[in-house]
């Protein structure tokens, strides 16, 4: 019985888990430094099984839909299972955490070859993808609040990997600092939700806020409501980066190693979505409606604050942070122009998906660069198109999809989101979108110049991809990419 | 009585608050810490809960202010008390911090006198070890791996220089 409730809609966090501690134990067995591909290999294995958990969860979910709440339970059993709950928007981001997690340990492997704790690196990647989804399947605040933990102190530790790096430094102790801010603003919303509601499961809290706006509601009542989701607010905004709480991102993204900065900017972000997802679009449905301006106008701010700051920059590693804030723009606008009665997980999902693709191919080839030529100031593009075909036509393909040009799978990304506020009446935040994306086309079409149309500097170090399991993650993205662009009506529900 | 032991353990907890950040020596702001979490330890005894108090005592009393100390002792902060002097930015987070706590005080007291939720019963040590080990158990085993990983992460940072950027 405890199998078939817990143990197999658990696998796919118990899989990355157990190889995470298997990989510890392989160290300690083997040595540091002994025994790489082995090593590799287990840690692959631990997205790799998760993806099949994933499908084994999705076939018993079809099968039978999963009555929690039984008379032969006893009561805490019920209790117990209800704080995760596993939906087909759910496993589709399992499967993207997983994807993300392979590619982000693909690259690992290939360019941190300074480092000799691999294991350990590898190990703190499986235990930050099992906290994202711990986070994106809770349906308990408490679990909430364990994932986002999970999920945030380890990436504090591999943004700071090179601690003789004064950059990395800076970057690590900036993200630990609005972390941990943003931390408390969140666990201060949870005590005021339990305060006013007397529990902490999500779906509960759904069901009372409805209760609540139903029946004449109470001033009071609403003024707590309105507090809590202002805390939360802030406290997604610090993680996913919307424009007054991003300010960390340039730094942290430029500071870190470009590996676990394209983890970051994909996965992470990916989780945080969905956890912004959870919070406006199930638990605050039904007050969704009378905020939903102020949502839109956070998401104007940031696109339009990511896209005028990136116009700016001349280090690439700079530009992509500033075009991932931008792009939390969209993605938020895709939660705020949501219609609460009839919730389409579409367009967000399909905007995630794409854009979590694109952006750690394009670290991909961002590693290449920089373990060739030292850095990423923009120069060192330059002529790179003649030399490089392939890996600048993958590049090429990763600047369009993000700068939304219409083949391409960003461009229809970008047009669902509008889509759906346009449906929503919300044509001002579509004219505004589509300006600010705009003005973003601007500065990729700056790298393209700089890849195609400038003759190289004297001097440059030739590019060379030194390990070609790099390879198979950039192809796989660029080709993640296209197949997205190729099937538009991925995900109708 | 228990309002006179109450009004005691506030003022205490309250002025040593105080104490944590107007103090310039870290040593004191550290002993002002201590007796403030004692002064919280006692206000939570009062309302019965005796797991939470306890925990408080052992756990932030306990370990963490003695790890700042160390920390303290370990990296002998000579010239600890400069601080930044700019007018503004003490402005500017004074104004925020206090208008962002007045506005959360108002709608904490609006929700405790509206909420028909009221405290629960007093929780010790058997009915928070139970609920931990059925109900919560969950979060409790996804709190072990935590701890797991943050092992891991702490001893990539601590790792003896020689190891770490070869290159």
């Amino acid at each position: 019985m405890i199998l078939h409730y817990f143990l197999i809609p658990a696998a796919p966090v118990l899989s990355l888990i157990a190889c995470a501690i298997l990989l510890i134990c392989l160290e300690i067995v083997t040595g540091e430094g002994k025994a790489k591909t082995l090593k590799l290999l287990v840690a692959l294995l631990g997205p790799a099984s998760s993806m099949l958990a994933v499908s084994v969860v999705s076939k018993t979910l079809s099968e039978s839909t999963i009555e929690i709440v039984q008379s032969d339970f006893p009561a805490w059993l019920g209790e117990f299972l209800a704080t995760y709950q596993l939906d087909s928007f759910t496993l589709v981001l399992f499967l993207a955490i997983s994807f993300f997690t392979l590619l982000a340990l693909v690259y690992s492997e290939a360019f941190l070859t300074d480092f000799s704790e691999k294991s350990e690196i590898f190990s703190l990647l499986l235990f930050v993808a099992a906290g994202m989804m711990v986070l994106v399947s809770a349906n308990s605040l408490l679990m909430v609040f364990m994932g986002l933990e999970l999920m945030s102190l380890p990436t504090y530790v591999l943004v700071g990997l090179r601690k003789n790096d004064i950059r990395a430094s800076e970057a690590a102790l900036k993200y630990f600092l609005y972390g941990s801010f943003a931390t408390v603003l969140l666990v201060l919303a949870i005590a005021f939700l339990y305060g006013s509601f007397g529990t902490l499961h999500i779906s509960q809290i759904t069901a009372l806020t409805r209760l609540q706006i139903t029946s004449a509601s109470s001033g009071s009542a609403s003024l707590s409501l309105a507090a809590s989701m202002a805390l939360l607010a802030v406290a997604l905004g610090f993680k996913i980066g919307l424009a007054p709480f991003h300010l960390w991102i340039p730094d942290t993204y430029q500071g870190a190693p470009t590996p676990i900065t394209g983890f970051m900017g994909s996965a992470i972000k990916l989780a945080g979505f969905g956890l912004a997802f959870k919070v406006f679009c199930s638990m605050f449905n039904s007050v969704l409606s009378q905020h939903s301006d102020i949502l839109g106008v956070l998401a104007l701010v940031t696109m339009f604050v990511g896209n005028l700051a990136a116009l700016r920059q001349s280090n690439l590693k700079r530009i992509f942070a500033y075009s991932s804030i931008s792009h939390a723009g969209y993605l938020f606008l895709a939660i705020a122009a949501i219609n609460p009665q009839n919730i389409q997980r579409g367009p967000l999902l399909y905007y995630l998906l794409v854009y979590g693709l694109m952006f750690l191919g394009t670290f991909g080839i961002l590693s290449v660069i920089e373990n060739n030529r030292g850095n990423l100031d923009l120069n060192r593009l330059n002529g790179l198109g003649f030399e490089k075909p392939l890996l600048s036509a993958c590049l090429l393909l990763f600047i369009l999809t993000a700068a939304g040009i219409p083949p391409t799978a960003g461009f229809l990304a970008k047009y669902f989101v509008f889509l759906e506020a346009a449906s929503q009446g919300k044509m001002t935040w579509v004219v505004l979108g589509v300006m600010s994306s705009l003005i973003g086309v601007y500065y990729y079409l700056q790298i393209i110049a700089h890849l195609y149309m400038k003759a190289p500097l004297s001097a440059m170090a030739p590019i060379q991809v030194t390990h070609k399991a790099a390879w198979v993650g950039i192809l796989a993205s660029a080709a993640g990419v296209i197949y997205f662009a190729m099937r538009p009506g991925l995900f109708a529900f | 009585m228990k309002e006179m032991i109450f009004a005691l353990f506030s003022i205490i907890t309250l002025l040593t608050g105080a104490g944590v950040v107007i103090s310039r020596n870290v040593i004191y702001s550290a002993f002002n810490l201590v007796l403030c979490f004692f002064g919280l330890a006692s206000l939570y005894l009062l309302w019965g809960a005796t797991f939470i108090s306890m925990v408080q005592i052992l756990i932030y009393a306990g370990a963490i202010v003695v790890l700042f100390v160390f920390v303290v002792m370990l990296l002998n902060f000579e010239h600890s008390s400069e601080r930044s002097q700019n007018f503004w930015i003490i402005l500017g987070s004074g104004i925020g911090s206090w208008v962002l706590s007045l506005f959360l005080l108002r709608v904490l007291s609006n929700t405790l006198g509206a909420s028909p939720y009221q405290s629960a019963a007093p929780t010790n040590l058997r009915t928070v070890s139970k609920l931990l080990f059925t109900q919560y158990l969950w979060p409790f085993e996804v709190l072990t791996i935590f701890m797991l990983a943050l092992i891991i992460g702490i001893y990539l940072l601590g790792r003896p220089e020689s190891e770490g950027t070869q290159s």
